[in-house]
Order: C-alpha cells, then structure tokens, then sequence
C-alpha cells in the first residue's frame, strides 16, 4: 500500500497496462495473482477483470442460470480470496480459479441434492436461457441457431455432471484436455472419454441438423 | 486447441453464444472482500507448512528416543525397513504438496504411478530381507505394530493437516489420502527402528496395512477440511 502512495501515477500507469495486458495474453494475470497471494491487495482487481467474464460463462454453463451463477461467482471470488495464499509461484491464474469456480458448483449440487430441491420449472432463470435475437439478425437462420442451442442446452443438462464439465471446459472453455484434468482431478484419458460421451449424446440430439465444421478438431 | 480428435467437436453450437450472457461483464470492479474472508498470504502458509513438517519430524524423533531401538537385527535390515518407507514417505508428502503443471496439484496420473511404484517397492523392500526373527502369531503381531504405527503418525497428520487447511483447489481427495499415507510410511518406517519381528510378512503386514489405512482416513475424513471452502 506504501508503494501505492509513493509511486502514485507509475502505478497508475503499470495497473492500466497489466489490466489490458491481462485480457490479451493472460500472463500478467498470473503474475497479478502471485502478487495477490503475497499479500499485495491492490493486485486482485486486475486478477477480477482478468477472469471475471470467464467464470460467470463457465458457472452459467454449468447452472444454467444468470443469478445462480452470479451467486456462484460471488462465492468462488470468496474462496479466491481465501485460498490465495494456496496460489503457487508460477502458477496459471485461470485453471487454478476454474478449479475453485467447480468446487463451488459441486457444492452447490450436493447442498441442494440433500436437500432434495429441485430446480423450478416456472423459474425462468432456472430454465432455458432466454435468446434475445441482435439487431443484425436474419429471422430464419435466428430461429434455427436459437433451436439448435436450446437442444444443446438440454441435453447438456441431462448430462451427468462430469460428463457435461469435461465437454464444457474443453469445448466451451477452450482448455487443454491436460488442463481440463488437472482441474477435475482425474485422468486424461478419463476427461476424453467424458467428453467424448457428452459429445455423442449432443450430435445423437443433433441428428442431420449438426452444424459442420471443415478441420474442426 | 482441445487436443480432442473428433469430427465437428468445435462446431457443436455455444447455447451461450446466442443469448450474450457471456459477453455480459460480471461486474465492473472488484468488490472488497471483507478482511475476515482474506486467507494468509503464501508466506504464511509455506511458513505454517513448515513448522508442522519440523513439529512432525520432531514428534518422530522424540517417539524413537522413548521406544528404542530394537538389537539383534542385521543393520542392513534395519536401514532397509526403516529407509524405504521413509523415503517413499518424503516422496508421498512433495507429491501432495506440489503445484503441478498448472499449479492446481499434481496429476491422477502421477498420483497412481506413484500409488503402484511404492506399493510395489515397499513390497520388494519387505519381502527381501531373510525371516530373522519371529516371536508373535501374524495377526497380533500385525495389529499391535499396525495400531503403534497408527498413534505414531497421528501427531504428524494432525500437524500437516492444520497447516495445509483449506489450501487444495484441486484433487483434494487424493491429496488428502497422499498425506496420510506419507505420514503412514513415516510412521512405519519409525516403528521397524523399534519392533522386534523382522519376518518379512509381519513387515508387509503389519507395516503395511497402516499407510492403507491412514491413506484412507485421511481421505474420508480430512479432505474437505483440506479443500478450499
């Protein structure tokens, strides 16, 4: 905090740099973090814009709710904050905050599975997600896009949990089938497979209307 | 790169994508935590895991110098049953302990090369050694030398895990079950400085069956107190 006082606009001016930084390559984010853990408070807000965004899409794909997930997300940045000192010396921020992000999820699950709640079906941010359609959106291809995702979505849900984690993570998430391991706590092998069942369970829901991809991988 | 070799797997369609959430800020600045729910900074915990490190080598020692040492055994035999679990022991508690590659713990795969290779070593190191001496029935003397081992290592896991409370992001069940077999094998390795059987299934046995089962305690009862929460 004394540094913050004494160095005022050159600090000012390296935490503009590290936010912009953060959203482009990620490393400074790490770095941010590893300061964070050393007790440097003013740190964290470049980790929060750094992952943030990426969380609350990752708890929403796994809650499939934007208030759930925006009370996931408030706890998991608790947890953050808690466990910083957990964070290791070169580290990678974003697996390390996915990885809580997941265990708050989990909790989440087992808390509401033994109080045998279920989700309401009235409850429109318990539902389907709503589609609002863009400004420069063709109705038709709209229509289709819009009823495509909404069966991804429910099938993704009937997913078991790890099932639909794995797919998320690696698909969605853009992580390594490595990283995805890593976080879950299982194999890499054990990570494809899941994925590879919540993807045949997708392109079965699919059928012909799959979209294709040339060199997908 | 997904690393997953699947046709169209990039082309199932983001149900996120469509309805613009994820584009959608979180929130705009950083809340303020409240200053209770800031943990300690690194350098406290590597501080906190030290001091339970040392306060269990020193519980070991101590329990060593009360019990004895045991005569009449070969001392090679004795380097042997008391080296080789120690040694698997130290590499049970840095492989809990390490951040791994993406600094969230080590990987399953690790954790079971690590799981078969002791096993088996500890195996070998047991039943290598001729039958020197055997004064007891293998089940009592299995489950007095099981049940010393046991209340030796409870100080040293106690410790370890007060230090490393709420610090696993990831694994925390493997983690947890890693440190209890790594003060399990500690423990054991103590105890064959001490008993007087030096048969090598009393050794397998009646060494061996603890680490299972402060591995398994460990995992039952000290993973969530482990986990971050």
């Amino acid at each position: 905090m004394s540094s913050l006082v004494a160095l005022g606009p050159v600090t000012l001016q390296w935490e503009v740099f590290a936010v912009t930084s953060a959203a482009s390559s990620g490393e400074p984010a790490d770095l941010a973090m590893s300061r964070y853990a050393e007790g440097d408070d003013a740190a964290f807000s470049i980790v929060h814009r750094a992952v943030a965004d990426r969380l609350r899409a990752f708890l929403m794909r796994m809650a499939r709710s934007p208030s759930l997930a925006d009370d996931l997300l408030q706890e998991t940045f608790l947890r953050i904050h808690r466990a910083r000192g957990s964070f290791d010396v070169g580290g990678r921020v974003m697996p390390w905050c996915y990885a809580i992000a997941r265990n708050v999820y989990i909790d989440y699950v087992r808390q509401r599975s033994v109080r045998k709640e279920r989700p309401a079906v009235n409850d429109p941010e318990e539902g389907e997600l709503e589609r609002p359609a863009g400004p420069e959106s063709d109705g038709e291809q709209v229509t289709i896009a819009a009823e495509l995702a909404a069966r991804v979505e429910r099938t993704l849900a009937s997913l078991p949990p790890n099932q639909r984690e794995a797919f998320v993570l690696i698909r969605y998430e853009g992580l390594s089938v490595a990283d995805a391991a890593a976080i879950v706590g299982a194999t890499e092998g054990a990570v494809k497979l899941r994925a590879f069942h919540a993807y045949e369970a997708l392109r079965a829901a699919l059928g012909d209307e799959a979209p294709k991809k040339r060199g997908a991988t | 790169m997904s690393q997953v070799d699947l046709p169209d797997f990039s082309a199932i369609p983001d149900p996120l994508a469509a309805h613009g959430s994820a584009q959608t800020p979180a929130t705009s600045v950083a809340p303020a935590p409240p200053r209770e729910a800031v943990g300690p900074t690194r350098s406290a915990v590597i501080r906190r895991r030290l001091a339970a490190v040392a306060l269990g080598f020193g519980w070991l020692f101590l329990v060593q110098v009360v019990i004895g040492l045991r005569s009449g055994v070969p001392m090679w035999i004795m380097a042997l049953h008391a080296g080789v679990p120690t040694a698997l022991g130290a590499v049970a508690l840095y492989l809990a302990l390490r951040p791994g590659k993406v600094g969230v713990g080590p990987s399953a795969r690790s954790v079971i090369t690590f799981g078969v290779i002791g096993a088996a070593t500890f195996s070998v190191a047991a039943l290598a050694t001729p039958c020197a001496t055997q004064t007891m029935g293998y089940v009592e003397g299995s489950l007095l030398c099981g049940d010393i081992t046991v209340l030796i290592a409870i100080v040293p896991l106690a410790a370890i895990a007060w230090a490393q409370r709420g610090t696993f992001v990831a694994g925390a069940g493997f983690r947890s079950a890693l440190l209890g077999a790594s003060v399990g094998f500690a423990a054991a390795g103590m105890q064959a400085l001490h008993c007087i059987e030096s048969d090598r299934y009393h050794v397998l046995f009646g060494h061996g069956w603890p680490v299972i089962a402060l591995g398994l305690a460990a995992y039952l009862l000290l993973r969530k107190k482990l986990a971050v929460s």
